[in-house]
């Protein structure tokens, strides 16, 4: 019994990175209907930028946050400004291979870069960890400060999308791009300021992957990106709350299935969701839309 | 310039020399030498290449649904033949004949194998499209790659080794060549016809009375064959496999070759996984920064010529020898069609400018 | 065509001022390793052992093979840790026209390149490809200068139950990577064979981060030893959260902690007292080992060699040696049997192939104190 809360906690750690993550991803494809994959991407650059920030100014984790955030946020903007939107009103799957062209663009590019290069670097220790023993189970200040700026992120992100000006546009766009922009909103802006917020969030991720996992390299985006976007499709893509239990579902389950069999584990994640898929075509939350003739 | 012209009379018969001649031009150079091995091997990697690629075009291109676990396919059929020619075949590989037909018969076994995987995946295209269908299909992928590992008859983590190297030149174009006919003429009967009603509009299709679910799966299976056969051949150059050589990466390059050659002819998937197997190697001087120019290229590939570089245009075989009017080339919008209207345009210029100065 | 002419003059600037260094004749020698990709450390250690030897052997005034000299030239191609991309490279180096390929650093890719190697008859030495297979795929023209995975194993074994006199052994594996299933194999079955017990878990690929419901698995079993070894990118997370979960439970490994990278991304806390058994330690007395070392440092600024740069050299050294046994460049097969007759001291020891064309290599056990590896003991048969 013990040791299904202690996997419990350590599930709503990991599920609380890929909910950071995956609602970034719904956002942007709730908006402009991308499987953004260079997502992931983003939040590796927010984790190097942690990397360098600390290395200047010392292990000051609201400065490496914020650095990380702005920066991932910013590469989003160039990344859409310069690749997504000439291809924005071309069929839908150019614009996914443009996606895939980006992310391999990036990490690539990462790749060959002196100061980011091949090998993997230690990520600072931004929090100092401490551990508390409540009845046999062990919890850490990091899990505990995860789950709440994962949830205070959460909340944010549902009072800018609900509350706002610049919310309601997304919203209009996300609904029906053409009619919001007869009612005059500013699509091109609205989209540009998304990808800003998913690349925000991207980039808190990139540093709550460095505190859990210490040891960063080029490739640790493109798999947790894949994982969130599962999560997001999981909780009905577009959906903010959706994405939020879905990435915490996907990371529970995951530790579940590995210490069920960790052999196959991995594939037991694909599993669910082809399954979830298959009864619910649009997620645990998603509305399916009719199609037109 | 728009006007169309009469189909039946002007037939191309320009393919039907190139191919024969090409095949022996390239199988002289290897033949002697001239065409190294590392080359050779190019060649054969882009041949099996765009085998894959164009069954990706089959589900993608023809039929419409979005697929993003080619690679899946492919080790099936690559580990199936592999294991059957490995362990089943080898000692009645004593001559050329019955070594080659073994071989066919490991690639085909392999394909059928592949082609019941394909129908299991795609049973779920029949309640899921688009982005949901490509991230299903993704996460099938990844679960064979993942069941390879577990399996101790084929190897687990180390793979396959020691697989016979039967693939050569002559097996790959030839198949090449032939998957090109057979999906030539799917395309051109009411199979293919449905698939392309299902891609157009299914809800449409279906109240014409097409069985859109038998198309869909039909076309997932026929691709899935076909990504096999591919894959056996793969498996027959490299002589190793292994889980991870399959993995979501190699499903995301088919894509790419497709998307960039041009999705919905069977002629530019071709052409697109042959160019874009060459350009990483012709780069290889660069270093690391080969990998950056690689997708690069791809990203503006889609921004300049979001059709693809090659557009929907097919080589004359695969239209019947029947000419494309000006019309379709308009719409087809290859790169070829940009080159002979830039061609054209330099000459009508010239031309111009001659019967000026003769005035 | 002004971009072609400063080509050429580059170029023919180039020869002419090798042609001006000395009047040898080149040989040129093939490396091929991950330039790029996850597992480029090992291939940029790769190339500093390598390219250690072809200097010392060009500054040495050449190769002396036959009655002719040659200097060596290293072409260097990436195939970014996978098979298929091995079989482009080896290819393109035996185009290029090498007498000899060292690499690559994994069992997967040297199994990729080895048949082509031996079916163009070009001598082929792997650097860490450990798996006892590496020679048999290959063919008759793959060498390796390193150990096999299952006397790798059966150390590492020994290590935990003789030395250590542990007897429950718990072991985390990559099942994704066939270095890390093979010697995990050969683990558990010299472990139990010696009478200990074993409890196996696996993870899924190195892209897996999270180890938290292994090593709670492992917490309920109770190992007195638990054994890891992986890539050497893949072995902190596991180490440093076995220990963030509160184990204190002493953790062995084998020829993969030995690298540099370890020491940089693990706190030293968490890589204090981990053993692990290896080929070569750089605090050896040994004359040849220390003049190795020496020369190392000064090339690669205050580097430690490793592992894996000091199989390349290793490797480097046995192609020179085996070269200038058989006196000629242009003979294949009699390069082949000189290499596989190759009997020479290197700075880790005496150095001799065996019939399947794997050496004997004496293992040396490491322990890390304050961060970094030091010497622990001797490990016999």
């Amino acid at each position: 019994m013990n040791n299904i809360i202690q996997l419990l906690i350590y599930g709503l750690q990991l599920g609380s990175v890929y909910a950071l993550v995956s609602l970034g991803y719904t956002m942007v494809y709730g908006i402009v209907r991308l499987i953004n994959s260079a997502h992931g991407d983003y939040l590796m650059l927010g984790a190097y930028t942690a990397f360098y920030v600390s290395l200047l100014n010392g292990n000051n984790l609201i400065l490496c946050l914020l650095g990380a955030m702005i920066a991932s946020g910013l590469i989003a903007m160039l990344s859409d400004q310069l690749a997504f939107k000439p291809v924005r009103e071309q069929p839908k799957f150019s614009s996914l291979v443009t996606a895939l062209g980006v992310s391999l663009f990036i990490q690539n590019l990462s790749r060959a870069l002196p100061f980011i290069g091949p090998i993997p670097k230690p990520f600072p220790t931004l929090i100092t960890k401490k551990l508390y023993n409540i009845l046999d189970i062990t919890v850490s200040s990091t899990q505990i400060l995860m789950i709440i700026i994962a949830l205070i992120l959460l909340f944010l992100l549902t009072y800018i999308v609900n509350n706002t000006k610049i919310g309601r546009a997304m919203r209009a766009v996300s609904l029906d791009r053409d009619a919001s922009a007869l009612m005059g909103v500013d699509i091109n802006k609205t989209i540009t300021i998304t990808f800003f917020i998913g690349g925000f969030l991207a980039g808190a991720g990139g540093v709550f992957y460095g505190i859990m996992y210490p040891t960063i390299d080029v490739s640790i985006g493109s798999l947790l990106g894949n994982k969130a976007f599962i999560a997001a499709v999981i909780g009905g893509i577009g959906n903010l709350n959706g994405a939020m239990i879905g990435g915490i579902l996907m990371g529970v389950i995951e530790i579940f299935a590995t210490s069920i069999n960790a052999d196959i584990g991995f594939g037991v994640f694909y599993l669910i969701l082809i399954i979830i898929l298959i009864f619910k075509p649009a997620g645990l939350f998603g509305k399916l839309t009719n199609e037109k003739v | 310039m728009m006007k169309i012209k009469n189909n039946d009379t002007n037939k191309t018969y320009l393919s039907y020399i190139v191919v024969p001649v090409l095949f022996f031009v390239l199988y002289y150079l290897i033949q002697t030498k001239t065409i190294n091995m590392y080359w050779r091997n190019i060649i054969l990697i882009c041949g099996i290449n765009g085998v894959v690629a164009m069954s990706l075009n089959l589900i993608n291109g023809i039929t419409g649904q979005s697929c993003l676990g080619q690679a899946g396919f492919m080790s099936v059929g690559a580990y199936v033949s592999a294991m059957l020619t490995k362990n089943v075949f080898k000692p009645y590989m004593t001559d050329t004949f019955q070594t080659y037909a073994l071989f066919v018969a490991a690639l085909i076994i392999g394909g059928l194998a592949a082609g019941l995987i394909g129908f299991l995946i795609g049973l779920p295209s029949l309640r899921l499209r688009g982005d949901y269908l490509a991230i299903i299909t993704l996460g099938f992928g990844e679960m064979i790659r993942v069941m390879w590992r577990v399996v101790p008859a084929a190897g687990r983590a180390k793979g396959i080794n020691s697989i016979p190297k039967v693939t050569n030149f002559v097996s790959v174009y030839i198949i090449v060549f032939l998957v090109m006919l057979i999906f030539r003429n799917f395309t051109k009967s009411s199979y293919g016809r449905s698939c392309i009603a299902v891609r157009e509009n299914e809800l449409a299709g279906e109240t014409m009375g097409i069985n859109t679910t038998a198309a869909k799966i039909r076309a997932f299976v026929f691709a899935a064959i076909v990504a096999g056969i591919g894959g056996g051949l793969y498996s027959h150059l490299m002589t190793f496999i292994n889980p991870d050589t399959f993995n979501s990466a190699k499903s995301t390059d088919y894509v790419l070759y497709l998307y960039t050659g041009g999705v919905g002819s069977f002629s530019s998937a071709l052409l697109g996984a042959i160019i874009f197997t060459i350009i990483p190697e012709i780069l290889r001087f660069m270093g690391e920064w080969r990998l950056v120019v690689y997708p690069l290229v791809l990203i503006l590939t889609m921004i300049y010529r979001p059709k693809g570089l090659f557009g929907k245009h097919e080589f004359g075989f695969m239209r019947f020898g029947e000419k494309e009017n000006e019309y379709e080339k308009e719409e087809n919008a290859g790169i070829l069609m940009l080159i002979s209207k830039a061609v054209k345009s330099l000459l009508n210029g010239k031309k111009e400018k001659t019967r000026k100065e003769a005035q | 065509m002004k971009k072609y002419m400063f080509l050429a003059l580059v170029l023919i600037m180039a020869f002419a001022s090798v042609m001006a260094v000395s009047a040898n004749e080149t040989l040129k020698i093939g490396l091929c390793q991950p330039i790029t990709g996850s597992m480029a450390m090992s291939g940029l250690y790769s190339t500093h052992g390598v390219q250690l030897a072809i200097d010392q052997i060009n500054e040495a005034g050449g190769l002396q093979v036959g009655d002719k000299t040659y200097d060596l030239e290293l072409l260097i191609e990436d195939n970014e840790g996978k098979p298929d991309i091995t079989i482009n490279a080896v290819s393109k180096l035996i185009s290029d026209g090498v007498v000899a390929i060292v690499g690559t650093n994994s069992s997967s890719t040297s199994m990729a390149g080895g048949p082509i190697a031996t079916s163009e008859k070009v001598v082929m030495v792997s650097t860490t490809g450990t798996n006892p297979d590496v020679t048999q795929v290959g063919g008759e023209y793959m060498f390796r200068s390193c150990w096999i995975d299952s006397y790798q194993g059966y150390l590492a074994a020994k290590l935990a139950y003789e030395t250590l006199g542990k007897r429950r052994a718990a072991i985390l594996y990559n099942n994704a990577d066939d270095y890390s299933t093979g010697i995990m194999d050969f683990f558990v079955k010299s472990f139990e064979e010696m009478g200990g017990e074993t409890f196996v878990q696996a993870y899924a690929g190195a892209e897996i981060k999270d180890f938290k419901a292994q090593i709670t698995a492992f917490k309920d079993w109770e190992p007195d030893v638990i054994f890891i070894e992986a890539q050497a990118a893949e072995l902190p997370l596991p180490t440093q959260q076995i220990r963030e979960l509160g184990m204190d439970t002493q953790i062995v490994g084998a020829a993969s902690w030995d690298n540099e990278l370890l020491t940089q991304l693990t706190p030293k806390e968490d890589l204090e007292g981990i053993i692990y058994v290896t080929t070569f330690c750089a605090d050896s007395d040994e004359p040849k080992a220390k003049e190795f070392v020496e020369a190392y440092k000064a090339k690669w600024d205050g580097e430690l060699p490793m592992n894996q740069a000091t199989m390349s050299y290793n490797a480097m050294r046995i192609i020179a040696q085996a070269l200038q046994d058989c006196g000629k460049v242009d003979d294949p097969e009699a390069f082949r049997d000189a290499m596989a007759a190759v009997n020479m001291e290197l700075p880790n020891g005496h150095f001799e192939y065996d019939e399947n064309r794997d050496p004997q290599i004496s293992g040396v056990l490491m322990t890390f104190r304050d961060g970094v590896g030091v010497y622990y003991g001797e490990i016999g048969n």
